[in-house]
């Protein structure tokens, strides 16, 4: 039932901000420090300069990557407020936590790599396009309630998964320049994945009750 | 043949049943899970009761590994570990319960 729109175009690479939002989001980090040894040796890759390599023609460069991912984990932080707000269904409730929550992390990620890296988030029209997507949704599901509120913020969150996972796939992956920016969206991407699949999951459920 | 080569013979084969009792499916062993881009690694673990897994979540975002009412890790922070001591009950299937596609299994070793 999802429509694809250019709004949701738009709301996709909104999606792929979650990473970028870290810059924005400093702090919180104090309990990563008492990570278990046998695990801090993943969170410590080697500084290493952002390089101002010229994209590829109809690329992205990694600032405006970083901007782009900033923009996409920040509009999906501010539906899955609303919807745990706003959600009548048990699942979905927790569904829209859950994007908060994830979407913390990885914010957290993309701000220590940001910042390790030395990279100033670009703006661009494709993240200028997620915020604007997100804030035109959010508006619509503002005017919802009830079930109609838990179908259309369940639908909106299968199309934004699914574009933001084409945007990582087809242009974020393949115009990173910097190692560990291409490593942090790849590691990004099974998540997006997986918000996608439990998603449609809950749309089926929705469908069903 | 000598009765030193029906020692040597005696000894080797008595190391060789300690051995086997050291690694054999008696003996409780540890092992690793680790949790990496929204998957349980390996998916498929085999382990005895008394066995210990350690889960490790070296994802990007919080996760469990839960089994239906027999055991629950509760949220693993990135970064963090956990660690299950297999009860009888507790070899089967397994889900994280914040992200419920993330799925695998305990089988019976």
């Amino acid at each position: 039932m999802p429509r694809i729109t250019r709004r949701s175009r738009v709301l996709a690479a909104a999606f792929a901000a979650p990473l970028l939002m870290a810059a924005c989001a400093k702090g919180g980090d104090e309990d990563q420090a008492a990570a278990a040894p046998d695990t801090t040796a993943m969170m410590a890759p080697a500084p290493a300069p952002a390089e101002a390599a010229a994209p590829a023609a109809g690329a992205v460069t990694d600032p405006q990557i970083a901007a782009i991912v900033v923009a996409a984990n920040a509009a999906d932080s501010a539906s899955g407020t609303l919807a745990v707000g706003k959600a009548t269904n048990a699942n979905v409730k927790a569904f829209a936590q859950q994007m908060i929550t994830d979407h913390a992390g990885v914010n957290q990620q993309a701000v220590q790599l940001v910042t390790r890296l030395g990279v100033t988030p670009e703006d661009n029209p494709t993240a200028q396009g997620l915020t604007t997507g997100n804030q035109e949704a959010r508006t619509k599901l503002e005017g919802l309630s009830g079930a109609e509120f838990d179908r259309a913020y369940i639908d909106n969150e299968v199309t934004y998964h699914e574009t933001v996972l084409g945007a990582i796939d087809q242009t974020l992956i393949p115009s990173a320049q910097n190692a560990d920016l291409k490593a942090l969206l790849e590691q990004v991407r099974p998540a997006i994945a997986a918000h996608l699949d439990h998603a449609k999951r809950l749309q089926t459920e929705l469908a069903g009750s | 043949m000598s009765r030193h080569r029906s020692a040597a013979a005696a000894g080797a084969a008595l190391l060789a049943l300690a051995g086997a009792g050291c690694g054999g499916p008696s003996a409780p062993r540890t092992h690793a899970v680790r949790i990496e881009r929204f998957t349980f690694q390996p998916a498929e673990l085999a382990v005895s009761p008394g066995d210990t897994v350690v889960f490790t979540n070296a994802d990007i975002a919080p996760h469990t590994a839960t089994a239906d009412s027999s055991w629950d890790s509760g949220g693993i922070e990135r970064g963090r570990s956990w660690r299950l001591v297999v009860p009888a009950s507790g070899i089967g299937d397994y889900l994280c319960l914040f992200h419920p596609t993330m799925t695998a299994r305990l089988t019976r070793r």
